[in-house]
């Protein structure tokens, strides 16, 4: 498959996850949703249910307003907004985290907001460095495991476990194998989202026969910060400006994909494993400053020359990282950008005056 | 003018609440950062003067130097979406200005997010600033009786946390003083529920800014002898008004509900205005967070139930139902919630409470969108407007 047909597929799946799945449901395939990466995707898919990242739904309007109030992230009133208005109306059962405080509440407002909803509640631990967080998020999975073979009507085996464990393996060394091959970042950013809104196997169907492209020369190289970023359009702004991602701190990129989960483990176990043991988002404690230390070192690592923050606009966690992150690229020279990001998306002028001065301070790559 | 009538142990409240300030700023003892919410009897137990930022946000607020303060930590990076407390405390740090200067440094820190995950992460930029460990307990949502997960999670932590105590201070943590400060916090905690429980009374005899200014001490000194003393003074007062029959607002017309921390540096103007009016706040929410008894036959296993079951770390249904109860033991007229920009935890949700409130009882309320410390978002004449309007359909 070339290139130009993999994001032509890709992009679909991302502009419109919800036609196909319904589709399926109809062949007698159900998908649960779920809210942010800290859910195993691995559980869900063993369970009998394609999982689906619930990552944007209709601009927020009446709904959400009636629940919630307008200094919540946009990410969130979106969401409430598409669970409410139907848009969701496929999902068997929806998996909420706990995550920031805003989606904590949320998943009280969803029963309210839209009925019928079957909301399944997962604690993620806020620590995830000890053995007694593990512990507990281990038993957490344990009782999420419970839930859904209820949904299901069936049981998750040990064996069918790893399956789709070694499934999502396989679809995160593609896309590690993709983010090498430097594809620019429609292609590469649409890979992300389209592993997150369809299942693993439709996903290896797309990615494994793709031929390696061109690579990308003669752009800006840059990193990019932020929480969930599923649009796609914001990827195009950067690359109007010449610039190219090559390495992120994105919830719906390489924070979803990076790290394999152990295949030879206690599934559950190694599971609560991989999932606390990555580079924590900004809803985790961090004692040891880890999401500083890794952005340099993926800056450095990746020869990033500049550093885009692309967050949701009243996201108080990724606020409260920003100022020592910044601070911290400052005094390494770094040059870096915030944008604030509202759904809908509208780059405004001062985006784009923004993204010109650094685009300005960037040379030209190879 | 409203006339406010001050309770006698007013005046031992200054005292204290000065003894309080002046160790915390001159002892040589080891200091430690609190959250309210946190378990702060480990840390008396251990000799650890607690100071408590978010008191001291509150006194920033009702000096009138939140505005000053949190524009500051805007030039230090931190937008409005976040937590006013955490804004205007670390500008105070960064700057040393406050009421008192900046508060004395911390040697540790503890922090809990049964109040809100914004607890952590300004804990987090406090332990990077003064480069002190952070100690965090982590208390998971709680949709009613803890799971048993919770409740091996809670006590593994707790543990946790006393061995690193220990380890900071090259001591270990006396036990035994920890369940006798346990004891005092739980005998406290009772008397403060009792003095909540006697605004019941018609007229009340507590509005709730009475309630605002005498929770310090149960927020700062709980678990110590002073605070169960001055608590005792404080029923036997209050007890002695409800017999006299004297309300806490002249000519008790309307008893209303308060949501939320206050907008303090509105705070005389607000219920003052309120109380000309003859609206009295007989119950709220926020001060009667500070509650839990303790059941020393499992000393750690309630210590850990109590601050998990706070009111802001329990699900909607629950906490839906506390302000049911509340309007019916209160017999209240009439709820007023404060929408507080600052804090997404107690305040997501609200919208839906209101209209449960309502269904459930027939009684109703108003919305006002401010902010506890940053005073611009607070409009002073839109939200005399809307209480006036709404005391007025109470009628
Ligand atoms: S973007 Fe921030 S506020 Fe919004 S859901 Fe994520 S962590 Fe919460
Ligand atoms: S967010 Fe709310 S509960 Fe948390 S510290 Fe701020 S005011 Fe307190």
């Amino acid at each position: 498959m070339e290139y130009s047909e993999a994001v032509e597929r890709m992009t679909e799946i991302v502009r419109d996850p919800h036609a196909p799945l319904r589709a399926k449901r109809v062949g007698g395939s159900e998908a649960a949703g779920y809210f942010c990466s800290y859910v195993p995707v691995e559980l869900i898919h063993a369970a009998g249910f394609t999982p689906v990242r619930m990552l944007l739904g209709p601009p927020p309007g009446d709904a959400a307003g009636a629940f919630m109030q307008p200094f919540c992230c946009s990410f969130a009133r979106s969401l409430l907004e598409g669970l409410a208005d139907g848009t969701y109306d496929y999902l068997s059962a929806v998996i909420m985290p706990h995550t920031c405080d805003t989606i904590r509440n949320l998943s009280d407002l969803v029963e309210t907001a839209a009925p019928g909803t079957r909301v399944m509640c997962l604690m993620v631990p806020t620590i995830t460095h000890t053995p007694e967080a593990v512990d507990f998020m281990t038993e957490e999975l344990a009782a999420l495991k419970i839930a859904l073979e209820a949904v299901a009507g069936r049981g998750v085996g040990e064996s069918g476990l790893r399956e789709s464990i070694a499934l999502y393996n396989r679809c995160r060394s593609a896309l590690a194998g993709l983010r090498e091959a430097n594809p620019g970042n429609r292609l590469l950013y649409a890979a992300y989202l389209a592993l997150q809104l369809t299942g693993p196997e439709e996903f290896l169907d797309l990615i494994e026969p793709l031929e390696p492209g061109e690579e990308r020369a003669g752009t800006k190289r840059v990193a990019v910060v932020g929480g969930p970023l599923p649009l796609l359009e914001v990827f195009d702004l950067l690359e109007e400006y010449g610039m190219s991602v090559v390495w992120d701190d994105i919830c719906t990129a390489s924070r979803f994909a990076a790290g394999m989960v152990g295949e030879h483990a206690d599934p559950l176990r190694a599971l609560a494993e991989r999932y606390l043991g990555r580079r924590p988002c900004p809803t985790k404690l961090d004692p040891t400053n880890r999401r500083e230390e890794s952005l340099i070192e993926g800056v450095r690592a990746s020869g990033a020359e500049g550093v885009v923050f692309a967050q949701q606009a009243f996201c108080e966690f990724h606020s409260f990282d920003y100022p020592g992150l910044k601070k911290r690229l400052d005094a390494e020279g770094i040059p870096s950008v915030r944008l604030d990001l509202e759904h809908p998306f509208q780059p405004t002028g001062q985006m784009k005056t923004r993204l010109q001065a650094l685009s300005e301070m960037l040379s030209e790559g190879v | 003018m409203a006339r406010r009538l001050k309770l006698p142990c007013e005046e031992t409240m200054k005292e204290v609440m000065t003894a309080y300030y002046t160790e915390a700023f001159t002892s040589d003892r080891p200091k430690a950062w609190v959250t309210s919410g946190a378990p702060v009897e480990l840390l008396l137990a251990a000799d650890v003067i607690p100071i408590f930022p978010e008191n001291y946000g509150a006194m920033i607020g009702a000096r009138h130097m939140g505005g000053d303060l949190c524009s500051a930590a805007g030039d230090l990076g931190f937008d409005d979406c976040v937590c006013s407390y955490a804004r205007c405390t670390i500008a105070s740090t960064a700057r040393g200005e406050g009421p008192l200067g900046a508060l004395p440094a911390p040697d540790l820190l503890l922090a809990c997010n049964n109040g809100c995950g914004t607890m952590f992460k300004w804990y987090e930029v406090l332990s990077r600033r003064f480069d002190v460990p952070l100690l965090f307990f982590d208390t998971p949502y709680c949709a009613g009786e803890p799971t048993p997960q919770d409740r091996a999670y809670l006590v593994r932590q707790l543990e946790r946390i006393l061995s690193d105590l220990g380890d900071i201070l090259g001591r270990e943590v006396d036990r035994d003083k920890l369940w006798e400060t346990l004891q005092i916090s739980s005998d406290t905690a009772k008397l403060w529920v009792e003095i909540q429980e006697l605004r019941r009374a018609h007229p009340s005899p507590l509005n709730s800014p009475d309630m605002f200014l005498h929770m310090a001490i149960i927020v700062t000194l709980r678990g110590t002898d002073t605070a169960y003393r001055y608590y005792q003074d404080m029923l036997a007062q209050v007890r002695e008004r409800v017999e006299r029959g004297e309300g806490a607002v002249e000519n008790e017309r309307y008893r209303l509900l308060w949501d939320h921390i206050p907008p303090w540096y509105a705070l005389r103007d607000f219920f003052d205005f309120c109380a000309e009016q003859g609206a009295c706040f007989a119950v709220d929410t926020y001060t009667n967070v500070w509650q839990g008894e303790f059941d020393l036959a499992r000393p750690l296993e309630s210590l850990a139930e109590c601050y998990q079951m706070v009111m802001p770390n329990l699900r909607l249904p629950l906490r839906a139902s506390m302000y049911v109860d509340y309007i019916r033991d209160y017999d209240i007229d009439g709820f007023v919630i404060h929408s507080n920009h600052s804090c997404k935890s107690y305040c997501l949700g609200e919208y839906e409470i209101a209209r449960r409130i309502t269904a459930e009882t027939g009684v109703r309320g108003v919305i006002l969108e401010a902010d506890m410390v940053d005073p611009k978002f607070y409009s002073e004449a839109q939200i005399k407007q809307m209480i006036t309007a709404f005391l007025e359909s109470l009628d």
